[in-house]
């Protein structure tokens, strides 16, 4: 018989026996003291809000003389907390008081100090984070440094810290920063997105930056103010060097949407690459709105399917100004041009307005919208018919499927099928 | 007899080796997540940014796609809790792969649909496209009918033709997510938009829950022993395992019931495929092996420890037996395929840290298994061995096995406020009896699994399912 060591073996299992049986019981209690220290410590800090919100109804002075005191005495965890709860800065008054409140508490030299020079990592990241709420005078340069350390996890949470400080010094080490980290541009764009729009000063000095990441970038932020001042700067930056500065140019251009900017737009329907022509289509449309439908369509023959689209939005969009065009296009055009025709007369419901027509008594709309019933029918792309009948009444129906039959017997008569579900889709 | 004592004390080294090795391993990979989740959790508790995300006009744009198929039992919670995301930037595109039952018309029912004639660029060959739907009462929904055929990976590789965002969110058809789950997972894929081309979270299992409209209104925790063996499951392979594997980049799967990647890198791919019984492992190996050949070593796979949703679980042995028995397919088909990357310098930690528990736990696990049993029962009923080193040797295997659970339970439960005590408890408690039977369910699914794939048997075979409460 072998017994392979059994008894060390043994010695083994009793050991792990014993483990697991702490172990067991070490994780029941775990989760049972978590549970209640936790509860305990949102009942507290529900307390501190509750009195916070009650000071804050008392006056400036009371806030001035008591406040401190409540937050000289919560934890770092608490103050955080406070520091960004939305619900306790609801008025501006309160909100300012409060920050005075950080500052005059005494917490605030423990919080720049933690930020510094805490060997506990996320000890440290709770501070910076609680710099970014208070606004302290030595917050922006503390995060300034924080922000170039090695510790990936320290620099994240400088930024997210200077993001909270929104003001004009931050946006700047932000925008000098995406320079060096320009994956990071999305996250760092997200944040100044709350800024005040004084920061477009800045976000406008960015985009005479060398690198085009971090032009790109500066007029994403400036299309997000909408600023009529950075007009001719914007302008100037639809004939970068850059693909995406130049689309990005283009759309910032639309969403200022000013008039004075048709021309520059208009010159980037001839860009070689197509989703500059595409963000100049959709530009011009959020410019001129309806009026910009002579100039878009041209684009409607552009290669690019995704050009072609941006320009039948905006004439499904504007189907009375596009119309007259439709009618010539839909008549003139090769196959895939008459296509889009039909789709965007689908797409804006103008296939009821024609039935209307159609069984109008004035003779001359009714030839009209015959001659159109049949090019939409010659063109190829009707599936749209079934549907928009399929919304009517039958006698309705009857009347306009006898004059598609004038044109189509057979095509009539497939679409009364599939109207009555007499054929299933394949 | 020298010679046979010789052997088996060789066959007995091997076996006790392989033991120690795959026992020390899980443990450090049970430290290194329970490191790894400990530092998400903080970073998750002090970022806090997610309501400037939802509200940014920078947001990344993200396109769920939901592969369905006769789901007609889950379809509307699932999708009304898509729809309920708080996300600012989303497209939603349902692929109905054939359904046969009443799929469609729950989702005409919810959606109000209406066709449309939409271009598209077949990129993937994945069935013939039957009809495109617009939402007319959701203008980002869309809903493309396809002839089945193409297993799960062609309904997504339809939608993926459809869908424009810059990442591409897979849901299943039974998974019900929470409102702020992309919002969690965006939020960190915004600190590395370029380089984070494939990422997922954990996932617990849904059965016990009561939902209404894609809503979780309970979170009662199912105490039937099957499920809540798959919860502890996915704590030991979720926080133990894949968030340890996602600190080196060396993730093998971003579990299909949801799975962020970047459209342009699925594009590059290929898209999903079709050839494997499942798809989501395949893609996670060929995305890895994308990184190399293409020299793009500051991509990221990466798998966070935040809870994002909750999946159906089978709750019955038969139904489990099945889905194990497809997850072992899969497992072999996909370390065989891509065989040459184990051991292989060029792919780093992945090939030397996963790889090898890939092939030596999730592949050959079952025969070191099954072999040892049958040699110390045959050497005890031959009286070769004592029984003694039979029971001392049970009782090895099942503590370290409790020990570990235990450890990936701890690990869970510093990070989440979502099991409360009760249930942990529970779990704590179903670790000292899981090595009296339901490990041993698992290991018959594993034979029947590796069976099956010998056999050639290579579908995606559904189980019974069961309705949301």
């Amino acid at each position: 018989m072998y017994n392979y060591h059994a008894d060390i073996i043994w010695g083994i299992d009793k050991i792990l026996l014993g483990v697991t049986v702490l172990l067991a019981i070490f994780d029941i209690l775990y989760v049972a003291f978590k549970e209640i220290s936790e509860s305990e410590a949102t009942r507290k800090l529900a307390i501190i809000k509750r009195n916070l919100r009650d000071l804050a109804r008392t006056g400036a002075e009371k806030v001035k003389n008591v406040c401190p005191v409540i937050m000289g005495k919560v934890t770092s965890q608490q103050f955080l907390e406070i520091a960004r709860d939305k619900e306790l800065t609801v008025s501006r008054e309160f909100e300012k008081e409060l920050r005075d409140c950080f500052m005059t508490s005494g917490r605030i030299g423990e919080i720049e100090r933690v930020s510094q020079t805490s060997r506990n990592k996320w000890h440290r990241i709770q501070a910076i984070i609680s710099l970014g709420y208070t606004n302290s005078p030595a917050a922006v340069e503390i995060l300034k440094n924080s922000l170039v350390e090695k510790d990936e996890d320290v620099s994240y949470f400088s930024m997210l810290a200077l993001g909270q400080l929104r003001d004009n010094s931050s946006a700047k080490i932000l925008l000098d920063y995406l320079g060096s980290h320009r994956n990071s541009g999305n996250r760092i764009i997200s944040l100044l997105d709350k800024f005040p729009s004084d920061i477009v000063s800045e976000a406008l000095k960015a985009t005479e930056s060398g690198d085009p990441v971090v032009r790109f970038w500066a007029v994403k932020l400036i299309s997000r103010f909408k600023s009529k001042s950075c007009l001719q700067r914007i302008e100037e930056l639809t004939g970068d060097t850059s693909d995406d500065v130049r689309a990005a140019a283009c759309e910032c251009l639309g969403k200022i949407g000013s008039g004075e900017a048709k021309d520059t737009v208009v010159r980037c329907f001839s860009d070689k690459v197509w989703f500059v022509r595409m963000h100049a289509v959709r530009a011009l449309s959020a410019i001129l709105g309806k009026e910009s439908i002579p100039e878009i369509v041209t684009l409607l023959k552009d290669k690019t399917w995704l050009v072609r689209d941006a320009v039948k939005k905006t004439m499904v969009h504007n189907i009375d100004a596009a119309l007259p065009y439709l009618e010539r296009l839909i008549h003139e055009g090769g196959d895939m041009l008459k296509k889009d025709c039909v789709e965007v007369l689908e797409d804006s419901g103008y296939l009821l307005i024609l039935f209307k027509k159609l069984l109008s008594e004035n003779a001359e709309a009714k030839n009209k919208a015959v001659n159109l019933l049949k090019e939409i029918m010659n063109s190829g792309a009707h599936l749209g018919l079934e549907s928009a009948l399929a919304g009517l009444g039958e006698e309705t129906q009857k009347r306009i499927l006898q004059i598609i039959s004038d044109i189509d017997k057979a095509l009539s008569e497939h679409i009364d099928k599939k109207i009555r579900h007499q054929i299933a889709e394949t | 007899m020298a010679w046979l004592s010789g052997v088996i004390y060789a066959v007995f080294v091997i076996f006790f080796g392989y033991f120690i090795v795959l026992t020390l391993y899980c443990l450090f990979l049970v430290f290194v997540g329970l490191l790894e989740s400990e530092k998400r959790s903080e970073e998750e508790e002090l970022a806090e940014e997610y309501a400037a995300l939802a509200a940014s006009t920078f947001t990344l744009p993200v396109s769920v796609i939901i592969p369905v198929k006769d789901e007609e039992g889950w379809i509307e919670d699932s999708l009304k809790a898509v729809l309920n995301l708080d996300y600012p930037e989303l497209e939603i595109i349902v692929v109905d792969d054939g359904s046969t039952d009443n799929t469609l018309n729950v989702l005409e029912n919810i959606l109000r649909l209406k066709s449309v004639d939409r271009v598209f660029v077949d990129r993937f060959r994945s069935g013939k496209i039957k009809e495109v739907f617009d939402s007319q009462s959701y203008p980002n929904v869309h809903v493309i009918s396809k002839s089945g055929g193409h297993k799960k990976a062609g309904a997504i590789n339809t939608g993926l033709n459809f869908a424009r965002g810059k990442y591409v969110c897979v849901v299943d058809a039974d998974t019900i997510l929470e409102p702020d789950a992309l919002l969690k997972v965006m939020a960190y894929v915004e600190k590395d938009p370029e380089n984070i081309i494939g990422i997922g979270s954990y996932f617990g299992l849904v059965n016990g829950f009561k939902i209404k409209g894609g809503k979780i209104l309970e979170r009662n925790f199912s105490r039937n022993p099957i499920i809540a063996y798959q919860n502890l499951e996915y704590i030991r392979s979720f926080i133990g395992n894949r968030t340890a594997w996602s600190k080196y980049n060396a993730t093998p799967d971003i579990a299909g019931s949801f799975s962020v990647w970047r459209r342009d890198i699925l594009l590059e791919l290929g898209g999903y495929s079709s050839d494997f019984s499942c798809e989501d492992i395949e893609l996670t190996f060929r995305a890895h092996d994308y990184i190399v050949k293409n020299e793009k070593q500051g991509y990221k796979i990466v798998m966070l420890p935040y809870c994002v949703g909750w999946t159906e679980g089978p709750d019955n042995i038969v139904s489990l037996l099945l889905q194990r028995n497809r997850w072992q397919r899969v497992t072999i088909e996909t370390v065989w395929s891509y065989r040459r990357m184990i051991l292989n310098p060029k792919y780093g930690i992945f090939a030397f840290l996963t790889l090898p528990y890939f092939l030596l736990y999730e592949v050959l696990g079952v025969f070191f298994e099954v072999a040892g049993i049958a040699l110390v029962v045959w050497g005890w009923l031959a009286g070769i061995l004592d029984i003694r080193i039979f029971l001392t040797f049970f009782f090895l295997m099942m503590f370290s096995q409790i020990y570990l659970s235990l450890l990936s339970i701890f690990a869970f439960a510093r990070g989440q406020k979502i099991f409360r005590l009760k249930d942990i408890s529970y779990l704590v408690l179903l670790t000292f009896v899981e090595f009296f039977w339901y490990r041993w369910l698992i290991t018959i699914s594993k034979i029947t699994g590796t069976i099956s794939y010998f056999s050639g048997v290579r579908i995606f075979d559904s189980y019974e399912r069961s309705k949301p409460h």
